[in-house]
């Protein structure tokens, strides 16, 4: 056996292990028609409509127009049924059909956030920069982890010797704990202290993979580690959310199809836990919601990037959203509670009409390869990604999870949420500024910069101000 | 297209069926080709024979994963074409590309005990990979099958390249111990 029959042995790892190696990057899928040259603000929310009101149809497209004339909304190229259709979104609150965010843009001045485009010399500085390495700094609380490692004799390779959890407050140190024998994952900062979670070291498939959390005070004494143990082979920990009455909820992934909720008292008992099997999604994000939570659930190979579960605090699955327009299609980026309401952060794209290879670029890429297009200019490649998207900025009420407004941004993705140190919520939108075409890397096709601009909102929801971040993040698709 | 539509044209031995492949794959069997021989005119030689590779194999093949399946088409292609470069390189010269044409007159290319025993080793490392937890797992195909480069890897994931490097190291010492233990010296 040489390096080349070693090579060519990986052909036997099975597909469904290559598939899984796919999903992490940052998007997917193939071609459909050149739909970026018309995409626009299809900024649409479908929130599991059922029923149906059967009125008379002029009574109600009557209904429409006094509402649009009372509301100050232009009904200026809407058919008779967009009419009906606008005012049933719009009275109902569930903001579902498509034309809604076209009438709102229009009549609400400032809905739609302006950002302008960035000029030569902002270019020339962000080229400068070294863009491939994520220079953010990070507001409000962040952990960064370091793993340690050792070399065990009796195995003869290193094994894991501790994790060096680092936990900062608007990019200062506040403190460093260490957790031996533990994979730190990340941690949340809660009104107890810090949660802090990861998973023990493995080596062969026939050990069991564990979870466990611990509580971290403010000085960065570890004061508790507790392992899950809820009977599964492998269980690992996707979020830690603060109750706000001295406990905190751990939600779980097992056996990789079960979501499983869990209580734990500030002492580190467990109260109770329970488990639902929710199929195989991954469970990307968890935040408070009223009495209970809403979980972010996400698949990227069947292209379910915005499918999101309501539990109560007990752990039972009320209701199922899955955010998608007419014409576009969600990713959710991130989420948080923040002045007793819940933010997401998404971008919107067109929708494609196949599955299967980069998908949030397919037409741009159709396009190119149409055209037999192989070297294209930034300045030619931008605009066309920058039309692709759109960064959205979605309220949810604390009661029944459905939207009651948003905002977008043109040209952009939703980026990050958090709580500054004024108490404000910030969110980080990235605008995409430069692009290169590179058919021939695996990971990406086209590459390239987003500037960051910083939005603040108060505890109402207002907008207080937009900013350049002064940071930026890589783009790869 | 679907890919089981395509499949299907395979199987009727339909010639869209190669376009249609081309098409939905072109990109992705170049970028793996790319990784490997980091050269356009080679990849493009490679995806091109991979499409032909394909066509032979349907029927009787008709695979789950019609993505992953020419991925590992290309890759051995791929393989083939570096040794034969760096064949060359070495001083084979022309003979190293004679050589590399008369393999195609072989029965199968290699002798019954060597294709059991890359059968095994298949079966090995397949076991190894799926003992893995999730993101060794990951990195480990995206090294090794899809020869990507460890800051391709470390972006993918959201990694840093150090990290990505380290976890590299360490399972490759678990794979030795792995393929100790299975009988290979």
């Amino acid at each position: 056996m040489n390096k080349n029959d070693l090579f060519r042995a990986f052909d036997g790892v099975d597909d469904d292990i290559l598939e899984r190696s796919e999903l992490s990057t940052a998007l997917r899928r193939p071609p459909a028609c050149r739909k970026w040259l018309a995409v626009a603000a299809c900024l649409v929310l479908i929130v599991s409509l059922t029923g149906g009101i059967l009125v008379a149809e002029a009574k109600e497209y009557n209904a429409a127009v006094d509402f649009f004339k009372e509301n100050g909304l232009s009904t200026e190229g809407l058919s008779r049924s967009d009419v009906k259709a606008v005012y049933r979104d719009i009275t109902s609150q569930h903001f579902t059909y498509d034309k809604t965010a076209e009438v709102i843009e229009r009549a609400v001045p400032g809905l739609e956030i302006d950002q302008r485009q960035p000029t030569p010399e902002e270019l020339a500085a962000l080229w400068d920069r070294n863009v491939w390495r994520n220079t953010r700094l990070e507001i409000g609380f962040s952990y960064r982890v370091d793993v340690r490692e050792k070399l065990d004799e009796g195995l003869g390779f290193d094994v894991l010797d501790r994790s060096v959890l680092e936990c900062y407050r608007d990019g200062g140190l506040l403190w460093t704990a260490e957790f031996p024998g533990l994979y730190v994952e990340d941690g949340a900062h809660t009104s107890a202290g810090t949660a802090v979670w990861g998973h023990n070291d493995t080596w062969s498939s026939e050990q069991p993979a564990r979870s466990s959390v611990a509580r971290v005070d403010e000085n960065g004494n570890v004061l508790w580690q507790r392992q899950l143990d809820h009977g599964f082979e492998r269980e690992y920990i996707a979020a830690v959310v603060d109750n706000g009455d001295g406990t905190w909820a751990v939600v779980s992934r097992g056996d990789f199809k079960y979501l499983c909720l869990s209580q734990y008292d500030m002492d580190g008992n467990e109260l109770f836990n329970y488990v639902t099997e929710v199929g195989n999604y991954g469970i990307w994000n968890a935040v408070r919601l009223g009495d209970g939570y809403l979980v972010q659930l996400g698949n990227t190979m069947d292209g379910e990037t915005a499918r999101l579960v309501k539990l109560n605090r007990e752990g039972d699955l009320l209701d199922t959203f899955v955010y998608e327009g007419e014409d576009c299609d969600y990713t959710i980026t991130d989420m948080i509670e923040f002045g007793d309401r819940v933010y997401l952060s998404a971008y919107a794209v067109p929708k494609q009409k196949e599955k299967g290879g980069r998908y949030e670029i397919a037409d741009v890429l159709d396009y190119l390869f149409s055209n037999n297009i192989w070297e294209i200019s930034s300045e030619e490649l931008t605009p066309m990604v920058r039309d692709n998207y759109t960064a959205v900025l979605l309220l949810c009420d604390p009661e029944g999870g459905a939207p009651e407004t948003f905002y977008s941004v043109k040209g952009s993705l939703g980026g990050k949420l958090a709580v500054n140190g004024s108490g404000e919520l910030a969110w980080d939108v990235e605008s995409v500024v430069n692009t290169f075409f590179s058919p021939a890397t695996s990971s990406f096709t086209i590459g390239g910069t987003c500037q960051v601009f910083r939005y603040t909102f108060d505890g109402a929801g207002t907008l207080l101000r937009q900013e350049d971040a002064g940071e930026t993040v890589p783009y790869h698709r | 297209m679907e890919d089981s539509q395509i499949i299907e044209l395979y199987w009727k031995k339909n010639t869209d069926a190669i376009s249609k492949t081309a098409d939905k794959y072109g990109a992705y069997c170049y970028a793996i080709a790319e990784n490997i021989l980091h050269n356009h005119e080679d990849s493009e030689d490679c995806v091109n024979d991979t499409w032909l590779h394909a066509w032979n194999a349907m029927p009787p093949q008709k695979p789950n994963v019609l993505r992953l399946f020419l991925a590992k088409i290309t890759r051995n292609l791929s393989l083939d074409l570096l040794n034969v470069r760096n064949a060359e390189k070495r001083g084979g010269g022309e003979i190293a590309l004679v050589l590399g044409e008369l393999v195609e007159c072989l029965n199968g290319g290699v002798d019954t005990e060597t294709a059991y025993e890359a059968k095994e080793l298949r079966q090995c490392i397949r076991r190894f990979v799926r003992s893995l937890p999730e993101r060794e797992g990951n990195v480990l195909v995206r090294r090794y099958f899809f020869a990507e480069s460890i800051a391709d890897i470390a972006r993918r994931y959201g990694l840093t390249e150090n990290h990505v490097a380290v976890m590299l190291s360490r399972t490759r010492k678990k794979l030795k111990a792995h393929l100790l233990k299975e009988g290979y010296q």
